[in-house]
């Protein structure tokens, strides 16, 4: 169905049982947030990024890929916290501009962006670990078992295959266009997007209706039940 | 039994997809239903299995008329399903075996019972090998087979089956035939529709033939996939053994090898 579920298949830790892999990721991720220490954040990061790393080992590609994903999400953050327009009674490091300076950097704010970049950072550590080594209907089962409501875990599922039936028409539309010089210079790149984003929504739609009739003939009820 | 009665279907744009069409299980134990593209045999199936209500007519199962109400549609759903024709659409989790589970477990049944009929299901569409995998690693093929083992968790008395054959290479259309031949003979009533009419006369009893949303003949392969001039009016094409003993003037065979039987031994 998705290559993220061979990923997760191929992955060592997937021998730990689901509540325990999936318990200790949420236990990390609620603990580091209440203890907020950048030292136990930093410990985080290093330590789940080393076993993330070794869990998908054979699709290192993809671990570097999205590790720069979330760095290129991360930089405007970043850098919106460490340049600063205002310094009352800070220690100043650098400037941008002169007379006056219209952007400075300050010893508090390169504090602040270093923490949060490293708090930032170990969280993603800590989701990228759980969404590596746990599937997204151990994760549901999970979320039964802590008495999440039924009807969010459902919606959640739903929304996780519906995102990839979108992204998966969406593939097949765009290597269509592009078999069709669809993307050859700007103009024609821009009236070709503007045709699939159109045509994705009909697409979208009629494969919602598909997906519903197949659920109801395998007697779904609102509910997936796993094991 | 599911029977149709003069069920006629007509969108909402007005495209009237099926008209005046009678069908019965009670004719066959593999039942084709054969015509060009927009025929209405996926609206005919869509009926068939409660997922459109006809505009007229009238459907039974078992004598009873179909209820719409959720639980006559579940009902009816454990008696009469269908294999879709694009499989990934019918697949829902990674793993095979989860995914066949997936129609008993739906039906509340204890763990034992879902194991059961998983493991009938797969023993019965020889996935035995593969059951552990992700389906994402398997060929079409397997991912067709997974589809229709699904199905058979559901113990279902009809199964439909809509283009079972296309995508496949000829090792698996063969190995199809015979998944076929098989849940016949333990005594599943199978429908199926197909552009493959060599496919079609190979496997089925009775033939239901389509055109434009009208049903214009009815009655065993040979008589209808025999009769040249009503196979060109619904712009279809006779199988290849019967053009040959069309050609030849030659009384019509079952099967190749009888054919080829009957050439040697004109020879």
């Amino acid at each position: 169905m998705l290559s993220i579920d061979s990923i997760i298949e191929n992955n060592p830790f997937r021998h730990i049982p689901y509540k325990i892999r999936i318990g200790i990721s949420l236990f990390f991720l609620i603990t580091s947030q209440i203890i907020d220490q950048t030292l136990i954040y930093s410990l985080l990061l290093l330590s789940l990024s080393i076993f993330t790393f070794i869990g998908i080992y054979k699709h290192k590609k993809s671990f570097i890929h999205i590790w720069f994903m979330s760095l290129v999400f991360l930089l405007p953050t970043l850098l919106g916290i460490v340049f600063v327009t205002r310094v009352e009674g800070q220690d100043v490091l650098t400037t941008i501009g002169q007379n006056p300076p219209w952007l400075y950097v300050t010893h508090e704010s390169l504090l602040l962006g270093i923490e949060t970049t490293i708090r930032v950072l170990s969280s993603f550590s800590i989701m990228l670990f759980l969404i590596m080594s746990s599937s997204i209907w151990e994760i549901g089962r999970f979320l039964r078992w802590v008495k999440v409501p039924k009807m969010f875990v459902e919606i959640l599922l739903l929304t996780y295959r519906f995102l990839f039936l979108i992204y998966e028409e969406g593939v097949d539309m765009i290597m269509a266009q592009e078999l069709r010089i669809g993307y050859c210079g700007i103009g024609t790149g821009l009236k070709s997007l503007s045709l699939l984003l159109g045509q994705l929504f009909l697409n979208t739609i009629i494969r919602a209706q598909e997906m519903e009739e197949a659920l109801q003939m395998r007697l779904y009820e609102g509910e997936y039940l796993y094991g | 039994m599911v029977e149709c009665k003069d069920v006629s279907y007509i969108y909402t744009d007005g495209t009237v997809a099926l008209s005046h069409m009678d069908f019965s299980t009670a004719n066959g134990q593999v039942i084709g239903v054969v015509g060009s593209n927009g025929a209405g045999k996926s609206t005919l199936f869509k009926c068939l299995t409660g997922i459109i209500k006809p505009t007229t007519g009238h459907l039974t199962y078992g004598h009873q008329p179909i209820k719409y109400d959720k639980k006559s549609l579940q009902d009816l759903r454990k008696k009469v399903n269908i294999v879709l024709q694009g499989v990934e659409k019918q697949i829902f989790l990674p793993i095979v075996k989860d995914d066949i589970a997936f129609g008993p477990r739906n039906l509340r049944m204890s763990s034992d019972i879902v194991e059961r009929k998983t493991l009938e299901a797969i023993k019965i569409t020889a996935l035995e090998s593969c059951k552990d995998k992700l389906i994402h690693n398997l060929s079409y093929g397997q991912k067709k087979r997974v589809a229709i083992a699904g199905v058979l968790a559901l113990n279902p008395e009809i199964i439909i089956f809509d283009e079972p054959e296309a995508g496949l290479d000829p090792y698996m259309k063969q190995q199809m035939v015979l998944l076929i031949k098989a849940l016949s003979e333990s005594g599943k009533t199978i429908i199926m529709a197909s552009h493959n009419m060599d496919f079609i006369y190979e496997t089925c009893d009775y033939v239901y033939l389509l055109k434009k949303g009208n049903p214009i003949a009815d009655g065993t392969p040979k008589d209808i996939l025999g009769d040249y001039e009503l196979m060109v009016t619904a712009d279809m094409e006779m199988p290849w053994i019967l053009k040959v003993c069309h050609q030849l003037n030659i009384p019509p065979v079952d099967s190749e090898e009888n054919l080829f039987k009957m050439v040697k031994g004109q020879n």
